[in-house]
């Protein structure tokens, strides 16, 4: 334990009460074991007075050793009370620990929940919010700043829909040829029994087959 | 803090104590399984350590390695049975009793008791091997071959082994002779008995009792009858 | 306590009681006699001895002291050391074994500490007392720490003197950080605190 010299505990004021207290209590029992000895040694006077039948002397030496007795009796109480009082203070020093600990327990929760405030709270919403909007006024910024006009944008929307119609052709023809399955061809089909192989011949002029329906 | 902070590091080093100690208890149980089975070793291939300088040498090695004296392992092949005793526990033996002669001479200046030196060997070793005077002496005469280093000497009836001290050329006849007062006296010499025995005259007791101060064989006792010192020899304390 | 101390065989041996002159004989002579004194000394529970080799303080409290078999006397054999042998054989076993202190330095004549139980030895009885029944950082007088009937001492503490007390908490315990002295009124420590 502790190879390194550190410093000595400190001695408190209440270190130095009890201390004064435990002095006093133990002059008390040194006390106490003197006058013990001395009630022996009375009655044991007090026997040899008797038997040299010296009554005066006997009754002297057990009055005196009443007197002690009661002495005794007075200073157990007064030990009680300073044990008492040692334990009570004793007590209270733990108390004062667990006080503190508590005001610094405490403390430390008022900080905790000063932390959190509902101010605190909506504050921070707030600011959560505001900084969305601007997240999204950035990404509209953006939208805005691909390098091109208004009216570029326009035209290329034009370019666009020509474009579809090069590929796909009108759409309106779309919605026609999407409703040509509801005419039964199946039935024309056997009238019809080499234009199979005609289509076979022909397979590549696609563009062709959508006007074939226009002609019917 | 600094409570808890002790309390781990007490804790800690409890656990450490333990764990150590577990692996001393193992250590030393391998370690005397190891050392039978050296033994066994020993005495089944002691012929082929004998002869063979390099199996001798790594044997040798082995046994150092793990802090086993060779020569306590001779001291057991030599010895498995007792009625035949082999060479290799006379020449252990030997070196053991030189091990005690160094040792106990600052003691008593270089002359040892057989009886004495014998229960010094008994509890020394750890072997329980019982030896006897008469081994003592054949384990010496191994060591002749080295000079006259040891001698057996005989002072009433008595066997006491001398050997050469550091500070002296070893025991003159006088100082034999003293030593048989001694031990004739109940442990002590003063100069009117040597006067009175051996007439010799104060110079000569003197001369003698200076040396054997010196060297360590007598010690002083100013306290003796009539104011005469008496000089005591040591061995007194083991008898 | 009834049973007295057995002295080694040594101590019957008439020339242990003179100074012997040759000097290798006379170290072991020397530490053949610190020695008897440990053995005596924890046997008694003797913590302190006078100038002269007789027993100053025992911690047995029914013990009389003065009636104790002397040290440095053997009157089956009527020996004893002289003054200035046993003032070696002190020295000894203070300054080569460091197994005594002298009470004061200053004045040698009180007597020395013998210390058969080491003050490290001493201080972690204490501290484990003072730990184990709960009163580390209570503040303890030397009264209730070696007289007190009712604290629960262990006979190994009991009745300590309060010399030694205090040279254990100055010397070991303060010096490790664990303990702090507190004076009484007379200016004399009276009081002391572990944590």
């Amino acid at each position: 334990m502790g190879q390194q010299t550190s410093t000595p505990p400190k001695i408190t004021a209440q270190d130095k009460a009890i201390f004064q207290l435990k002095q006093q209590r133990d002059k008390l029992k040194q006390y106490q074991k003197r006058l013990t000895i001395v009630i022996d040694k009375q009655s044991n006077l007090a026997k040899q007075a008797i038997k040299d039948k010296q009554l005066d002397r006997a009754k002297f030496y057990l009055r005196s050793k009443k007197q002690q007795q009661s002495v005794i009796e007075k200073t157990y109480n007064q030990l009680d009370n300073l044990e008492g009082l040692i334990g009570t203070i004793e007590f209270k020093l733990i108390e004062k620990d667990v006080l503190y600990g508590l005001q610094q327990g405490n403390a430390v929760l008022k900080k905790l929940n000063n932390e959190m405030s509902i101010d605190k709270i909506d504050k921070v919403l707030d600011d959560l919010q505001d900084e969305r909007v601007k997240v999204d006024e950035i990404s509209d910024a953006l939208g805005m700043g691909s390098g091109l006009t208004n009216q570029e944008e326009d035209e290329v929307d034009e370019e666009l829909r020509q474009l579809e119609l090069q590929v796909n052709g009108p759409t309106k023809q779309e919605i026609v040829e999407d409703k040509l399955p509801q005419v039964p061809t199946d039935k024309i089909m056997p009238q019809v029994p080499n234009e199979p192989v005609h289509d076979t011949e022909e397979p590549n002029i696609e563009s062709e087959r959508p006007n074939e329906p226009i002609a019917n | 803090m600094n409570y808890s902070w002790q309390q781990d590091r007490a804790a800690y080093s409890q656990l450490g104590r333990s764990i150590s100690e577990k692996h001393t208890d193992q250590l030393s149980t391998q370690l005397s399984v190891f050392q039978s089975a050296l033994i066994n070793f020993a005495s089944e291939h002691g012929n082929e350590i004998k002869s063979n300088l390099e199996f001798r040498n790594k044997f040798t090695h082995l046994c150092n390695s793990i802090g086993i004296d060779p020569l306590e392992l001779l001291l057991y092949t030599g010895s498995k049975n007792s009625k035949i005793r082999l060479d290799n526990f006379y020449i252990a033996l030997a070196v053991r009793i030189i091990e005690v002669c160094q040792q106990t001479r600052d003691l008593n200046g270089g002359l040892i008791s057989i009886k004495e030196l014998l229960s010094i060997l008994k509890e020394n070793d750890s072997l329980q091997i019982n030896i006897t005077s008469n081994e003592i002496e054949k384990s010496l005469s191994y060591l002749n071959t080295l000079g006259k280093g040891y001698e057996i000497l005989n002072i009433n009836d008595k066997k006491w082994l001398k050997f050469s001290s550091a500070t002296g050329s070893g025991i003159s006849n006088d100082q034999k002779r003293v030593y048989e007062l001694c031990s004739f006296m109940g442990g002590f010499v003063t100069y009117k008995l040597l006067r009175d025995n051996f007439e010799w005259d104060k110079v000569r007791c003197k001369t003698v009792i200076d040396e054997m101060i010196m060297n360590g064989l007598v010690w002083v006792d100013t306290q003796g009858e009539n104011g005469q010192y008496q000089y005591w020899e040591p061995s007194w304390i083991s008898n | 306590m009834t049973t007295e101390f057995v002295f080694p065989k040594i101590h019957t041996f008439p020339p242990l009681y003179t100074e012997q002159p040759n000097s290798t004989i006379l170290s072991n002579q020397l530490d053949s006699w610190c020695q008897i004194i440990l053995q005596y000394c924890e046997f008694y529970k003797i913590t302190s001895l006078n100038r002269n080799g007789t027993p100053k303080y025992s911690q047995i409290e029914s013990l009389s002291i003065d009636s104790l078999p002397p040290i440095f006397e053997n009157k089956s054999i009527n020996r004893s050391t002289n003054d200035n042998f046993r003032n070696v054989i002190i020295h000894h076993l203070i300054y080569k074994l460091k197994k005594a202190q002298y009470i004061d330095p200053k004045k040698p004549e009180l007597g020395i500490y013998v210390y058969w139980r080491s003050l490290v030895e001493w201080g972690q009885l204490l501290y484990d007392y003072v730990d184990s029944t709960g009163q580390l950082g209570t503040v303890l007088t030397l009264y209730e720490l070696t007289k007190s009937d009712e604290s629960g001492l262990p006979d190994s503490l009991k009745n300590l003197d309060e010399g030694l007390l205090i040279k254990i908490v100055k010397d070991y315990l303060i010096k490790q950080g664990k303990a702090q002295i507190l004076m009484n009124e007379d200016n004399e420590i009276g009081g002391v605190k572990i944590v």
